[in-house]
């Protein structure tokens, strides 16, 4: 099979399909029903729940098994007892960068294979020589799902899940958008409303949205046309390696004995043509939107701060109020460290003419967002499991009353890895509190943010090497 | 200490109208307060280096006899300004309360008459400092050339409270006006030494002449007052890119800039280490008090180790077992010397947490659920730096194994400041190669924390650069022809016998 055909049959694995559990299976309940749930019945799954996960994942994750081993938990007593088996979130990219500029896919391979469940000792690696030709191979040869971040460091985490969890992602995309109570939903999927899809991003990709993508092509759009995208381009990973090598190259003070490798140097000219072809792809993309989309009904997915430039410049355009009023719209994703202006809601409104826009909540290392209920809190659906740590000790707090501390959960949908994660974030959870809006159990406030963010140290002189950034252009790859 | 006082000291006057409050997020959110240095900057800039006229009507040995002084009253147990400054020390910086303490001790010692002496002779030569001094040139004329002093303002680093006290010696000793701006990380080091010199007397000129404030880096309604060539000749600035991105706009003729980056040091061991395990261990001790010193916070610190260890099974296994007696030697080290940090960089531990059991890339040794007390050893199994190195900070070290040591040669470059070095003939073999790739210290392993005054700091000669080099030539036309004559007027200037009286000839 040719590289563009294996990029474009991502989600198309010629394997077996893999099974859900009965835990996975509660993705498929309602809203009512998970929020029905009272704290002790949620207890009581999750405790069941992450005593199956680490009895079925122990013996074939050799990570989990380790770490298992050495803090001494054979078994699951009590929810807190899963904490010391939460992995640290870098454990995701512990592999060493040189592994990738000495083009050794073949170790990089057997590092992954102690992330996953499934066995990857079968696959061949041999002749691989760029990221994307490695991640190619690997879900060609396995039911692999590789899901990649670049994060705040530059340097790429890879989350090896499966087809089996990229199909729950969608189901939980679509699933919020389902209603609760009293509150009106939209059923999307598999015999839902269909209609057209934008995303202001790449076309295609393995982060979560373009991998969502295929699946909103099949399920949601009209027709495979009936899919808008920025570009219509590939996310490659080795162009995002390229770029956080460049920064952490400086941090080094190594930039002179920067070598990039052939696959490296053909990721960066395709960049820079596809850079060249951007403006008139810009163009072409509101265009298309104004004349065929206008008036339509549309969903639309965007990260805050993409779709506030994308209102803002929309409006310049002369465009507003484009799309019909019951048109499905979400944003997320925190503004990275960008101001956002505080009319910002109401620019992105007048632009797309849609005034209820789904708030979401959600990271790379969770299977799924968490949707924001009309009291503006994330209600935590019971196959999350929430612990929030002391940020410096890492010690868990307690799981009652108001508690800000680090998120740290153990995300039960993760059925071919282990779903346990320590995160970057800082979040203020409600544990008793009754919410008004009728659902039950824990919630988090809106008002999320990163940890890295907090410790900026103004005015602070260290020894510490300073990290410049260099290139802006591929840095614009990385803020899509 | 959760909301202390930073007063502004003008020249000899103590400001304490507190109107603004400074939140450190960092620390936690500690917050200080201090004067509005905006309501005060006319006293706070000069118009004139015409000011710096006291400071010649005193000699240099006036000038030692006053920090002789000043080193004596910064004690301890009894200075309640050292005492608050070193206090709020133990809260802002990451140094551990016994290491700092040794600093407060020992830092006042240099101010110590034969160290000021010292340094003043062998930085610039005193009597640059106190008059002309003539130089006879090739053609008979005689030059004579002064260091004059400057007014100076200095944005000074805070991981170091000794920068304080470096500072002003070298503002002492070169007769400059000097006015600091306080880092949030260490407000009041400055502050202390200023009240205490006011405290001694207020009307010394080298009392008169030191401003101490704080602001916040990038206050442009106060910066851009201050930094004017009318106002100062000098601007010295710690920290690299961080606090040169404010000044930047500033630089203009007339203003001398000079920057003190921030450094990275490395330590290169040779294979000799590894003879026996006698010598690991002693090796491994001074490698120790490298990393740990000052509790890894300073420059000068080695965070990485190229190890000629070789790459094979063998050699890594050795690099393995060196590793081990570094972590125990780190353990070891004297607490006023190293005591681990007070904070520990949680993005740091989750790396060294997320490596912990790659076993084919990483050895790492530390004690797992004390790692911010024990810091780590991590010994690349691929012989290659950890991709975050530049996070090593808490006494964490990389040992990097190596077949040769020219295989580690090329890591040196203009921001490596420190080069620590085993064996001893390691130094003479690689100082030359090391300077011309940009290091600035070559030192014995071990002592990479002992720098000395007396020498130029990092590649710089700081005291030198401080001053005014100014040349006084004198010539007479009877003796020395001017370009207005014509040849024979010249001619017959040269040639006049009573030439050969004097010195001046042409």
């Amino acid at each position: 099979m040719s590289q563009t055909a294996r990029e474009l049959a991502t989600n198309s694995p010629a394997h077996a399909p893999i099974e859900r559990d009965e835990i996975t299976a509660y993705v498929d309940r309602s809203w009512d029903e998970l929020f029905g749930m009272d704290r002790a019945e949620v207890e009581t799954f999750q405790l069941t729940a992450s005593r199956r996960r680490l009895e079925g994942l122990a013996p074939k994750v050799q990570m989990l098994k380790a770490q298992a081993d050495d803090v001494g938990i054979a078994q699951i007593e009590k929810l807190d007892d899963v904490v010391p088996l939460l992995f640290q979130d870098a454990l995701y990219k512990s592999y060493p960068l040189s592994l990738i500029e000495k083009n050794r896919y073949d170790l990089l391979t057997e590092w992954l294979g102690q992330l996953t469940s499934l066995d990857l000792s079968v696959i061949d690696v041999s002749g691989v020589a760029s990221i994307d030709g490695w991640l190619n191979e690997l879900e060609a040869q396995s039911p692999l799902q590789i899901y990649h971040t670049s994060g705040s460091s530059g340097k790429l985490s890879f989350f090896p899940r499966s087809t089996l969890e990229s199909e729950l992602w969608f189901e939980t995309v679509v699933k919020a958008y389902a209603g609760f109570s009293a509150e009106p939903g939209v059923r999307l999927g598999r015999g839902g409303a269909r209609m057209a899809v934008i995303l202001p991003s790449w076309r295609y990709g393995r982060a979560v949205a373009q991998r969502n993508l295929r699946f909103f092509e099949k399920y949601v759009a009209p027709a495979p046309e009936q899919i808008y995208t920025l570009t219509n381009g590939t996310i490659s990973a080795d162009l995002i390696s390229l770029s956080g090598r460049i920064r952490l190259a400086q941090a080094k003070g190594e930039l002179d004995q920067m070598k990039l490798s052939d696959a490296q140097r053909l990721a960066l000219k395709r960049y820079l043509e596809e850079l060249d072809r951007r403006p008139a792809e810009s163009s072409a993309f509101f265009r298309r939107i104004a004349d065929e989309l206008a008036g339509r009904r549309v969903y639309l997915q965007c990260s805050q701060y993409l779709m506030y430039e994308s209102a803002a410049a929309g409006l310049e355009r002369g465009l507003n109020h484009l799309f019909a009023p019951d048109s499905v719209g979400a944003s997320g994703g925190g503004a990275k460290g960008r101001e956002l202006p505080e009319n910002w809601a109401d620019i992105v409104s007048e632009f797309t003419g849609i005034s209820h826009w789904g708030r979401r909540y959600g990271m790379t290392e969770l299977i799924g967002p968490m949707v924001r209920c009309p009291q503006d809190r994330y209600h935590i659906p019971p196959y999350y499991i929430a612990f929030q740590l002391n940020p410096e000790t890492g010690v868990v707090l307690p799981r009652e009353g108001v508690v800000t501390g680090r998120f740290a959960f153990l995300d039960l949908l993760a059925q071919t890895h282990w779903g346990g994660i320590i995160s970057g974030d800082r979040v203020t959870i409600e544990w008793d509190t009754h919410c008004s809006c009728g659902r039950k159990g824990a919630f988090l406030h809106d008002d999320v943010v990163r940890y890295s963010e907090l410790i900026t140290g103004e005015d602070k002189l260290t020894c510490a090497t300073t990290i410049d950034n260099t290139d802006a252009a591929l840095k614009l790859l990385i803020d899509i | 200490m959760s909301n202390f006082k930073v007063p502004l000291i003008i020249r000899g006057k103590v400001i304490e109208d507190y109107e603004v409050t400074h939140v450190d997020r960092s620390a936690g959110g500690r917050s200080f307060v201090t004067p509005n240095a905006e309501k005060y900057i006319n006293q706070i800039v000069s118009d004139s280096p015409a000011i710096l006229r006291d400071l010649y009507a005193i000699r240099f040995e006036e000038i030692v006899d006053f920090l002789v002084e000043l080193g004596t009253c910064l004690n301890l147990d009894k200075n309640p300004y050292w005492q608050e400054a070193f206090e709020a020390s133990c809260h802002s910086s990451n140094v551990s309360r016994s290491v700092l303490e040794f600093v407060y001790r020992t830092s006042p010692a240099m101010f110590a008459a034969q160290h000021v002496r010292e340094v003043a002779e062998a930085r610039i030569g005193i009597p640059y400092l106190e008059g002309w001094v003539p130089t006879e040139l090739n053609d008979g004329r005689t030059i004579q050339v002064r260091a004059v002093g400057s007014r100076a303002a200095h944005v000074i680093a805070g991981n170091v409270p000794a920068v304080a006290v470096q500072t002003l010696l070298r503002s002492a000793i070169t007769r400059s006006d000097s006015i600091v701006k306080l880092p949030s990380n260490d407000p009041l080091t400055m502050v202390a030494v200023a009240r205490t010199m006011i405290d001694i007397d207020p009307n010394h000129p080298l009392t008169r002449h030191l401003t101490v404030a704080y602001w916040k880096g990038g206050d442009g309604a106060i910066e851009q007052k201050i930094y004017q060539p009318r106002h100062i000749e000098k601007l010295i600035a710690w920290g690299g890119l961080a606090s040169v991105k404010h000044i930047a706009k500033y630089i203009q003729p007339g203003i001398d800039l000079i920057t003190l980056d921030p450094k990275s040091s490395i330590t290169l061991i040779g294979s000799e280490a590894l003879a026996d395990d006698a010598t690991m261990r002693a090796v491994a001790q001074r490698a120790a008090t490298d990393i740990g010193s000052f509790d890894q916070e300073a420059c000068s610190n080695a965070r990485v180790i190229y190890l000629e260890s070789g790459t094979d099974a063998d050699g890594i296994a050795r690099a393995n077992r060196f590793g081990q007696h570094l972590f125990e030697a780190v353990q070891k080290l004297p607490k006023n010397v190293s005591a681990g940090p007070n904070k520990f960089n949680p993005i740091l531990e989750a790396e060294i947490q997320s490596i912990l059991r790659q076993h084919s890339f990483y050895k790492v040794i530390t004690d797992p659920e004390r790692i911010e007390k024990t810091g780590a050893v991590i010994v690349s199994q691929l012989g290659e730096k950890v991709d975050f190195v530049q996070l090593l900070y808490g006494r964490v070290s990389n040992i990097v194994p190596i077949d040769d040591m020219n295989d580690a040669l090329p890591m040196l470059n203009t921001s490596t400041q420190t080069v620590g070095v085993f064996p001893e003939t390691l130094l003479a073999q690689l100082r030359d190669h090391a300077a011309l790739m940009g290091a600035q210290r070559i030192v014995s392993l071990g002592y990479a924390q002992r720098g000395s005054m007396a020498g130029p700091h990092d590649g710089l000669e700081l005291e030198r650069r401080m001053c005014r080099w100014v040349v006084s030539l004198s010539s007479d036309p009877a003796f020395v022809p001017g370009a207005w004559m014509d040849d024979k007027e010249a001619a017959a200037v040269r040639q006049s016998p009573k030439r050969l009286l004097t010195e001046q000839t042409a």
